[in-house]
Order: C-alpha cells, then structure tokens, then sequence
C-alpha cells in the first residue's frame, strides 16, 4: 500500500512545496518575463571568473531551486509523514507537462534521461526480428538499451551515421532514415539534439516519417527541456526521456519521461504503442489496465504506472519543479532565442576564425542549429582524430582560462576514423561577451597548439 | 588522465624470495622470440620476458570472472566507453600505455607504442608465420593489405633482416597509429567483441627496435632477446639450457600481474617426458616443462566434478592439401572421407590415456570442443567403418590402396598416436610412412606451404585449445577453416573453400550472441562436408605435477593450463608442504 486512505496526494505534494521561502533577492516572479539578462544571470549558481559554456553536459542551477531543495529536504528528514503521496508529484507534473503542451498523465519526473530511456526501450513490446531505426550518433544510454533487448529478445538494431559538417541540410537527415527504413522496422529512434556535433535534428519530420511507416518513435530529448519552447503533442512523438539538469538546470539525479496517452490525429494518427512499465508500483498484481484509449481522451494514467516507483526523491523532484516554474516565469521562448542567438554569434565567429570547413555543427540549414557548436580547433586534418590533443585543447581552455568547453567523439560518414571535436554550449545565463571571449582564448589556444 | 592506471599492490605477505626455479623437458622451444608464438610452451617462457598491452590474471579457480577477463599489462586500462577508449560504433579502440614499463636496454628505455606498432608489423613477416595472425587481419583495418604487400615484396626470395626492417619503416598499417610515444589508435573493420583478447595473445606483443638487426626467431635474435618482464634470458644453448634471470629495469609497481621473486630460472632442455617426471619426483626438477604429467602423485586435487572443464581439440588430424602424392589422393574429398571412416578413435584415447597425461579425453564428434562458441552437441560418437573407407578409397581410383607420409613431432604421445592412426589407416589400404622430427623443425616444416606443396608431408596431428573462452568462436573456426594467404595461418592444410569464407565473415559480423555461435557452427558444420581436418579427441585439462618446493603456481588457461611462471617462489627445506 503506497497511498494512506482518503489522503489527495496532490495536495500533500502542495503543502510540501508552499513551504519553500523565495530568496530575498529574487526578482518578482511578474519581473522576470522582461527582466534583463544580466539581471537573470543573477538568478544562477555560477562560478566566480568562469565561463560555463558546457550546458550540454550540466546546467547552473537557480538559487532558488537549491533553496526549495534545502527546505523539503528539511521538512521530510526524520518526519513521520506518508512519503509516498509526495512522490507521484501529481502537480508538478501537470504544471511541467503543460509547459511542454501535454498532460500530466503523459509525464513522469524520472531520475535522469538515461533511467527515462532505459524505462522506455525496455518497455517497448519488441520480439524477435523486429528492427530498431537508429544513429551512431545517439547517446550510449540509449545504444547500450537496445543492444541489452537485442541480447535479450533477438532484434536487429540498425544504425545510420549521421551526416556532419556546415552543410549538413534537414532533407540529407530525413532521407537517410527513409533510405534506411525496411520491412521489419518497428522503431525509430533519434536525439532531439545530438550531444556530439548538436545537430537539432528535424524531428516533426521524422515524426511523420515514422507515422508514414507506422514506426513508434522514440526521442532521446536529454538535452531539450530549458532550450526550446517545444510541444510534444505538436512534435507527434511517442515516447521521448530529457534531462532536467541540462539546460533545464534542475538538480543533478532528475529527469522526465513523456509517454504519448492520447491519440490525436492531427499530430499522430497511429494507435497507442504498448509500454510496458517495468518499474512500477501500481502496475496491477492482478489483470491489466485498462484497454489504451483511441481518442484524445486518456483510458487511463500511464504516467501514475511509470511515476509510482516506492519512495521518491521528493527534494529533487520539487527542484526541478522549481528549476521548470522558473523557466516558464522567463519565457520558454524568450529563453530559446537567447540560446539560439549566443550560439549563433559564437558560430559565425567560428565560421569566421576556424573556417566553415572545421564545423561538425549544421550551419547553412537553420533549422539544424542547436545552441551546442561542434568543431575542429586544429590545422591539421589528423589531428581530428587525436583524441589526446583535443582532450589537451579542452583541458587547457579550462585549467588556463577558466573557460568549461568539452569535447566529443562520434563516427563521420565515409572516414575510418573516429572524429574528436571541441564543443560549446551556449545557454540563457552566457552572454555575448564570454562566447566572445571563449571564442578568441580557442583561436589562440589551437593556433599556439597547431 | 587516460595514462592513470590501477595502482598495483601485490600481496607478498608470506613469500620467500630467491632461489633457482629449475624445469625440465623435451626438445627445445618452438619460438623464444614473442611474434613467433604458436604454442603454450614457448608461451609459458615468453610470459617472463614479454609483456602485452592486455593478459591475463593467474586465477586459482579457473571459474572465477577473473580468470576470463583480461586486464591491463602495459596498458593502462581496458578500453571502454568511460575512458574514451571505444567509439559507439565498436570500431576504434584507443590505448594509453602505463607510465613505467621499460626494456632491458642499457638505458633502460622505456616501451612505447612504437614498440607495440613495430611487434604488429613483424608478424606480416613471410618467414615465420604465427598461426593467430588471421585473427588480426580479418580485425584491423589495412592488416589483410599490410601483410600482402609484404608478402609480394619478397615472394621468391628471403629477406634479409635489414630487408624486413626497411619494409616496416617504410609501410604503415592503416588501422593502427601511434597518437604520441604512450597513446595508440586501432581502427577495425567491424565491431569486434574479442578485440582486447586478441591484443593478450602472446604474438602481439612489443618489440624493441634492437629487433630490427634480427630476422624473426632467428638463433641470433634468440641470443639478444630484450626483456619488459620480471626476468631476462640470461643464457640460451640451443636444445641444453635456457637460463634466466631477475631483470633489473623491471618494476614490479608497472606490472599487475607477474611477481620478480626468483634469483634464477633454469629449464634444462632436451629431457625426455619419462626423465622429467622422475626428475621432479625425486626433487631434482621443480617443474615439468613442455610435457603433460599429471600430479596424481603430488596430492594435488583435480577439480572438481561439477567444475566446467576447458576442452582443447587435441588431437584432429590434417591433410595437406596442397600435396602431389598419390596422385594428390589428398584432393579428393573421398579420400579424405575414407580415411575419417577408417580412423578409430578409441584405440588413440586409450593409447593417449596409457601414457598417463591425467587429461580427461572425449571421442571429438565435431570441432569445437564443449563450452566454446560454436560447439554443438552431436549424435553417436563417431566410430570406425572400415567397409565405407574401402568403397570410398575406391570410388576415388585407390582401390588398391596408397602411400602417404604423416610426419609428427619426436615426443612419446605424437609418436604413439601416430603410430596409431598409421595401423588404423593400414587396415583400410593405406599405408602411412612416419616422419618423426624435432618439435623446432615440425613447426618449420608445417609453417611452410612450399614444402607442402612439394609433398613433404600429407597427414599429421595438431592440437588446438582456446586462448580465450568468451566470444571464442573464432578460436576454433576461423583458424582451421578460413582460406588465408600462402603463410601466416593454423590452416596448415592449405584448406579454401570461398563459401566457408563468406560464412566466417557472416559469423565475424554477427552481433547478437544469440546467432553468433550458431553463426559459428554453420562455418564448422559447412567445412567439415569437404573433410579438411578429422577430429579425434577432445582433451580437458588435468592437474600436473609440481616439485615439492614449488609455490605461487597457477595453471592458465591462456597458457593451455600450463603454469605462469611469473608468479612462482620457492618454499624453503623447513617450510610446511
């Protein structure tokens, strides 16, 4: 038994929350929507004489939701009260979920993106000879997954290796998987944003490649909460697990899971695919649920499934709630065009020092462009695949200038070898002046290292 | 960050350092230089002087994860996606080397990836093939091409030492390139699950540039072998002695697996298998070298009943191919046919089980041994049809019977089952010359196709174990059957067939280690209807004899059970048994 008798846990989780005091020097949440950046730069947990251009890794948490953090933390040690109510987190999830345009019956507060992955591939219905559509680009929580249903149910996984560089266009993307797509297809799988050259893959178009098809979708969004003013229901996926400590900048340890509960046709025709929620609480220890709904009605929650896990982490959880009311009270939107638009300067100014020729990351096709930035700092060709320089590269922008970069490894179509690149990651809290700064620290670092 | 190793902390509490560790056996090694490793035996010396990227721990229970897993040797981890040393595709590997590790030089220089790239390209050598070497080049991108190029550029004649150094300065091997003198990039062809236990054979080790005055094994290069190990060669007299000792640019805190507790290692060559036992026995010897003696004499236990057994093929015996005599009988699958039809299996496990190895022994009804990728349990044991071999000899045109020669080494058991196979292959018509050679010079003769192709022999017996005993499906398959350049390879026999090829490459391919030994079988099962090889026996390993003294010894698995060496001390006259 989870739930004491005749207790709203929804209310519970609100008394928790009501607690928490705001700082005193925290603008009025009515100023934050027009409030300047360096005033909301303010709001962040940043490191005195450094630049954070590494959000694609961890984000800078708001002070305000280290504070919410310290109070629940607080009023639940040694308490005596029912601790799971709490951790359904029925509110936070549906205030989160509307942020992301669905309901809170679709969403979970998870521990990270990798458990929401996790949690997703291994409750797919696969079997044997099915076909898994995915990249050599995706992160390796989400390729490990597979390869585990593969050992364990006999799929094939597929995977494609994306193509890099400037030029890269969306058509080259939606092609390659529509090349790739075969008889025995069941899934395709892709990063909203690839962690390696930050590719902002077209992902409405691969939705509705995958709904041509009839394939489930499933989206690593680990990096996609805090960094676009996105709807899922819009987006037509099925399934998609994000960070909440990337650019959402909640605590370490929290992520969401969303599971499509509804069918609208306007966005995704196909029926419910099934998910098996392999941890859960409520999951029924007799029977099943209830039939999945064919409407836009939900027949049931397949959020409480996936959320009651035992006892939850409900600091955390009210973190990230706070980390996702913060973001909401800036502006999603506001907050995309800001990282879009520091990001941007940051890849003319590349384009222009390192040339277009050294970028992993789309350029020319806007709508590839992500606020992570991939490329090539050195003269030589070669040194693209020495993993030890770049290393070197980013340990001394960080050891030397105090500037956190970071760099990654990833497969280029055509080359035998395994590509390394610097990336930056620009974020609502940087500004002009740092991604400039990083930007001439990097050019005379490679030139001195050339 | 990527040189940062494991700290090494030994446990010597209770050893007694010092002595001579003295061994006995027959004949002589069959490679002493590490890119010449073949056998377990020489593989047994090599541990004390050569260290490889990755090895083997000595686990005492051979069931342990510990004795399966290999480990860092002169790496400073194993590769993996936490320490940026595997892509996502499996297909790059990058190694670090762990600071420390240096030659026997006399500045004790230190060993760097240039070493380990330099003992790559010596194995493309055309002189002394190691059979393991398809192993890579069907692994690292440009190996197959490397090895071919160097084949071509001395086809028909033999390359000086000098000829084969400038050839390695001259050539790179795609796939494989050194980062700086600590750091090292492989680059594969596919994803490759037994990579890292291909890097732990003995032939992949480093090799000094000092080896670039040297052909490959040669008597001078066996005089000037250098050491990255606990001991060094101090002496060598071919077929007398082999003595070794404490190598001083060796640090034990660089090395996580060998122990430096000896003052001296003498193995006393040329002893016959009889001698040794009764050398060690009577305490004149403390351990049998190059020859299966079981301890049943020793107290030691064998294991236990419900303990996985490692089996090895061995024996399974080979026809060449390649030969002219009789007509080239050995061509004709029949023939071959006939001859598995005649060989009873039986008489040589019982012939093999008189001369007291203490293995347990299996009728081997197919190629891979139990327990390995690939195995499939099969039906009957096989057994003897003599009325089948007959029809078969003479539906060939040999109704009248043939004459072939079996050559083997000059030890008791090849020469037994030899002389076995010879009396059953008599009965069916055909009648076998024996050749009995030094063990030195059955590996030369058999590591050249040439001589095959001459007809210098047509039948002999092989012995095969795993080197590795996880993702092993290649061990068995891919060395008996895959079709390979002239030299460099365990198919001795000069076996091709294009569609077992295309299978190998399949099974290679295979991820999903629910198809992959299946995957491997297919390859057996299709090679084996053109008869290339009879398997005879399948062997497990048995416990073998140690002189009383003897302490810290542990049988591997990698070394063909024999013992490692490298961690052996002597006890002392009032220490307990």
């Amino acid at each position: 038994m989870v739930i004491s008798a005749g207790r709203d846990p929804s209310s519970a989780e609100a008394a928790v929350t009501q607690t928490a005091p705001a700082r005193p020097d925290t603008p009025a949440s009515t100023s934050l929507r027009d409030a300047p950046w360096d005033e909301i730069r303010k709001l962040f947990m940043l490191t005195p004489n450094a630049i954070h251009l590494n959000t694609g890794t961890i984000g800078a948490m708001p002070y305000q939701v280290l504070d919410t953090m310290d109070e629940v933390t607080r009023a639940w040690t040694g308490g005596l009260m029912d601790v799971y109510p709490p951790g359904m987190y029925t509110a936070h999830r549906t205030n989160i979920a509307r942020s992301f345009g669905v309901d809170g019956d679709e969403l979970v507060i998870c521990h990270n993106a990798t458990e929401g992955v996790a949690r997703i591939i291994n409750g797919l219905d696969l079997h044997e000879d099915d076909e898994v559509l995915t990249t050599t680009h995706e992160c390796y929580s989400v390729l490990s997954n597979f390869n585990l249903v593969r050992n364990r149910h006999g799929i094939t996984v597929k995977t494609v290796t994306l193509p890099s560089g400037y030029d890269v266009t969306a058509d080259e993307i939606v092609e390659l998987f529509e090349r790739s797509i075969g008889p025995r297809t069941k899934v395709l799988a892709f990063a909203a944003v690839t962690l390696f050259t930050g590719t902002m893959m077209p992902m409405r178009r691969l939705c509705e490649l995958a709904q041509r098809h009839g394939l489930i979708t499933v989206v690593d969004g680990a990096l996609l909460p805090g960094m676009l003013d996105i709807n899922l229901r819009e987006l037509g996926v099925d399934f998609m697990s994000c960070s909440g400590s990337k650019f959402q900048c909640g605590p370490l340890g929290t992520g969401l899971l969303y599971a499509r509960n509804k069918v609208v046709p306007r966005y995704n025709p196909l029926p419910l695919p099934t998910l098996w929620p392999i941890i859960s609480t409520w999951y029924p220890m007799q029977g099943s649920p209830p039939p999945r709904t064919h409407s836009a009605v939900e027949s049931d929650n397949i959020g409480d499934y996936l959320q009651s896990a035992g006892s939850a982490s409900i600091a955390r959880g009210a973190g990230l709630a706070k980390a996702c009311e913060l973001f909401d009270e800036i502006g999603r939107g506001r907050i995309e065009r800001r990282a879009m638009e520091l990001a941007d300067h940051g890849r003319a100014l590349v384009a222009e020092h390192f040339g277009e020729k050294s970028m992993y990351s789309p350029g020319a096709d806007p709508t590839l462009r992500s606020p992570l930035v991939a490329f090539h700092p050195f003269r030589e060709a070669r040194d693209a695949w020495n993993v030890k320089k770049v290393h070197e590269f980013v340990t001394r922008m960080e050891q030397e200038h105090r500037i956190w970069i970071r760099w990654t490894e990833f497969d280029v179509p055509g080359s035998p070898h395994q590509h390394y690149a610097a990336r930056f990651t620009a974020h609502l809290f940087n500004d002009h002046d740092e991604v400039e700064r990083a930007v001439r620290t990097m050019v005379r670092l490679a030139e001195e290292m050339s | 960050m990527f040189t940062t190793a494991e700290t090494v902390a030994p446990d010597d509490a209770g050893v007694r350092t010092g002595g001579a560790l003295r061994l006995a056996g027959p004949g002589d090694p069959a490679a002493l230089d590490p890119a010449c490793v073949d056998d377990a035996a020489s593989a047994q010396l090599v541990r004390l002087y050569s260290r490889q990227l990755f090895t083997y721990r000595p686990e005492p229970d051979v069931r342990h994860w510990r004795s399966l897993a290999p480990l860092p040797d002169l790496a400073a981890q194993i590769p993996s996606i936490y320490n940026a040393g595997l892509g996502a595709s499996g297909t790059t590997y990058v190694v670090h080397l762990r600071p420390g590790s240096r030659w026997d030089t006399e500045a004790h220089r230190p060993v760097t990836t240039h070493d380990v790239i330099r003992g790559l390209k010596r194995l493309a050598n055309p002189l002394r093939p190691v059979s393991v070497l398809p192993y890579l080049t069907s692994t690292i991108r440009g190996m197959a091409g490397f090895v071919e190029t160097c084949h071509r550029a001395f086809a028909g004649r033999r390359p000086s030492a000098a000829d084969l150094a400038a050839f390695q300065h001259e050539h790179d091997i795609p796939g494989v390139f050194a980062l700086d003198d600590e750091s090292l990039v492989f680059e594969l062809v596919r994803p490759t699950l037994d990579f890292i236990n291909m890097l732990a054979l003995p032939a992949v080790a480093p090799a000094p540039q000092e080896y670039d005055a040297f052909l490959p094994d040669s008597p001078e290069l066996r005089r000037h072998l250098r050491s990255s190990g606990p001991y060094r060669v101090a002496r060598y007299e071919p077929s007398r002695e082999l003595v070794l000792e404490p190598n001083p640019a060796w640090q034990p805190e660089t090395d996580p697996v060998r122990r430096q507790y000896l003052d001296r290692i003498e193995l006393r060559l040329g002893v016959e298998p009889g001698a040794v036992a009764a050398a060690v026995r009577a305490g004149e010897a403390d351990l049998p070298w190059n020859a299966a003696i079981p301890a049943s004499d020793t107290g030691r236990r064998p294991p236990a009943a419900d303990a996985p057994l490692d089996w090895s093929l061995d024996p399974f015996l080979v026809f060449n191919l390649r030969s002219p005599n009789a007509g080239g009988a050995l061509r004709d699958v029949r023939v071959r046919r006939a001859i598995a039809a005649a060989l009873d299996r039986d008489t040589i496990a019982q012939a093999v089980e008189v001369l007291g190895s203490g293995a347990a022994l299996r009728l081997a009804g197919d190629v891979v041994p139990p327990g390995h990728d690939g195995h499939t349990a099969t039906g009957p044991e096989p057994g003897v049809d003599l009325g089948r071999a007959q029809d078969l000899l003479a539906e060939a045109g040999y109704a009248d019977g043939l004459v072939l020669t079996a050559v083997h080494p000059d030890d008791r058991e090849a020469t037994l089952i030899a002389r076995c196979y010879a009396a059953d292959l008599a009965r069916a018509g055909v009648t076998v010359r024996l050749a009995a050679l030094p063990r030195a010079q059955y590996r030369a003769l058999l590591a050249d196709p040439g001589r095959a192709a001459a007809g210098e022999w047509d039948l002999t017996t092989e012995s095969l174990s795993a080197a590795w005993r996880y993702e092993n499906g290649r061990v068995f398959v891919q060395r008996l059957f895959a079709s390979t350049p002239e030299t460099g390879t365990g198919n001795v026999g000069g076996y091709r067939e294009p569609e077992v090829d295309q299978l190998i490459e399949a099974a290679l391919g295979e991820l999903d280690p629910r198809r992959r030994p299946a995957a491997w079988a297919a390859v057996a099962r299709r090679a084996m209807q053109d008869q290339p090889i009879v398997p005879i026996l399948f062997r497990a390993p048995a416990p073998q004899l140690r002189g009383a003294a003897v302490r810290g010894a542990v049988a591997m698995p990698s070394l063909g059970h024999h013992d490692d060496l490298a961690t052996v001390w002597l006890a002392g006259p009032d220490d307990e048994p």
